[in-house]
């Protein structure tokens, strides 16, 4: 670096150094000079000041979340937050409880076992193959089934029991009903509710439950004391292996992006970014560049790997190289 | 939507109505307050309240000139009563009032200069990626060029070059505009 030569020429970048403050006194104090017999470069300076100082506060446009604020703004004026629930139906929805009690579920499945669900007339299967499924039940819980789930109950359903056995992921809105409570069976765990709604999603190791809406209890059967207590907009993760809870966590609401069809994020990295695309849609991500910078606030459609990618690019003019090959989505400069 | 529309049914309470004038305005007004309060929490929390405020005394809404210019101007004078009751010796504040009457014509110059600010975002939005990154660090970040040569492991040359070249693009988009605001 050359920085205490004598400067030869105003050129661009000499003008640039000197806005960043790279230049010494001495430098400054002879640009200055020069500029100032120069009339054309003293414009020239004049602007590229005033677009220096003004680029350092338009950085603040970047830390407003319009619609963040604005959800604020809604619930101050009392608008409510989206369909308008009865005030009574909505405070009893506040107080659901949901209980997810490990291991009760064995015995069904057990049960269920025995009468081979799928040839028992009693028993009614319904499967969601590679659309979502909506299904209102005899209750009129609705259920939305996620892509290559199955839920399963049997003809007294409503009757006797709110008893569901779930493969899969499936988006619960449960009708309330404190006589009946409405059971979800996960594997080895049950979900227990009277009247909220929720997200359940079932994986190889773990189930993780997403409150929407209401008060949710979620705890080991055997072991009451090991427990968390999620209210909505919470979501936890049960290990199925070393049967232990994460700490309670911001719903994440990409989670019901399979629902919503929505992805939408605001000021994550596009590391972050990336990584939830390619794992929503069961993609693996290869990264060849480091992607620190964060990005603005955009809704994403959630329908397919590529017209996601499609829009992203669009909507915040992206000029990385995206590759699809096989499974593997492939970022580089 | 049309004026008079807008304002019938910001009067009559629709939710709609209420967050079309918000998200349209509000990143502008927030900008506009923290110009004076230099804190932007404060400028936020202004700017949400005059929301709430226009909703609460609906019923008496009487806006005549601009919708705009009204925003603009109660946020101003929202932001001028918060600065009198914290008793800060504020310069702006001194001189607003003192120059009250030059507060429309200041208002003007004002939304002029938050259209040049928006339209520098954009165009900064628009940079080549790396320039952009490079610019954005330098700008949003208040990092050095040294700084970010380390940072991205480049060299400071590097820096610099990219620093020119987003200087050299804005200034050439932005030339017009910089001059119709220059007396602000």
């Amino acid at each position: 670096m050359k920085e205490d030569k004598y400067i030869n020429s105003i050129n661009d970048e000499t003008l640039a150094k000197y806005l960043s403050g790279e230049l010494d006194e001495k430098q400054i104090e002879q640009i200055e000079s020069e500029i100032m017999k120069n009339a054309e470069k003293e414009q020239e300076m004049r602007e590229l000041s005033q677009l220096w100082e003004k680029a350092a506060r338009v950085g603040d446009y970047e830390k407003i979340n319009v619609d963040a604020d604005w959800t604020a703004v809604k619930t101050r004026m009392g608008f409510r937050k989206s369909k308008k629930i009865p005030f009574v139906k909505y405070f009893a929805r506040i107080a659901a409880i949901l209980v997810l009690a490990i291991g009760l579920a064995y015995l069904l499945n057990q049960v269920m076992d025995k009468v081979n669900v799928a040839e028992q007339s009693s028993f009614i299967k319904l499967a969601a193959k590679d659309e979502l499924r909506e299904v209102v039940l005899p209750d009129k819980t609705i259920v939305t089934l996620n892509r290559n789930s199955s839920l399963t109950y049997n003809d007294n359903y409503g009757l006797e029991n709110r008893d569901i056995i779930l493969a899969g992921e499936a988006f619960f809105d449960v009708e309330r009903n404190e006589d009946i409570p409405f059971k979800v069976f996960v594997d080895n765990s049950v979900v227990e509710v009277l009247g909220t709604s929720f997200n359940i999603h079932q994986s190889k190791n773990n189930i993780k439950v997403g409150v929407v809406s209401g008060h949710v209890l979620v705890y080991e059967s055997d072991k009451k004391d090991n427990h968390v207590d999620l209210v909505k907009d919470e979501q936890t993760l049960y290990n199925k292996s070393t049967h232990e809870f994460s700490a309670k966590d911001a719903l994440d609401e990409n989670s019901i992006a399979w629902k919503t069809g929505i992805l939408s994020f605001d000021g994550e990295s596009f590391e972050f970014v990336f990584e939830t695309i390619a794992e929503f849609f069961g993609y693996d991500l290869q990264l060849n560049i480091s992607l620190n910078e964060k990005i603005s606030q955009v809704n994403l459609p959630a329908s397919s790997l590529n017209e996601t990618l499609e829009n992203l690019e669009s909507t915040i003019k992206l000029e990385y190289n995206m590759e699809i090959k096989g499974k593997k989505l492939i970022i580089s400069d | 939507m049309q004026h008079d529309i807008l304002i019938k049914q910001l009067r009559e309470g629709h939710e709609k109505a209420y967050e079309l004038l918000f998200k349209t305005y509000y990143s502008d007004l927030v900008i506009h307050a923290n110009r004076y309060l230099y804190d932007f929490e404060s400028a936020r929390e202004i700017v949400q309240d005059l929301f709430v405020s226009i909703y609460e005394k609906r019923y008496n809404l009487d806006i005549n000139s601009s919708i705009k210019g009204y925003l603009y101007r109660s946020v101003q004078n929202r932001c001028i009563n918060f600065i009198h009751a914290q008793k800060t010796k504020n310069k702006y504040a001194e001189y607003v009032k003192e120059h009250s009457s030059d507060i429309e014509n200041q208002l003007e110059k004002e939304i002029h200069a938050s259209q040049l600010e928006k339209a520098l975002l954009n165009a900064i939005g628009e940079l080549p990626p790396k320039c952009r990154m490079i610019f954005k660090m330098n700008r949003f970040e208040g990092l050095s060029n040294g700084d970010i040569a380390e940072r991205l492991e480049l060299s400071k040359r590097t820096v610099e070059t990219q620093i020119t070249k987003a200087l050299k693009i804005l200034r050439n988009k932005l030339q017009p505009l910089i001059n119709e605001t220059a007396t602000i």
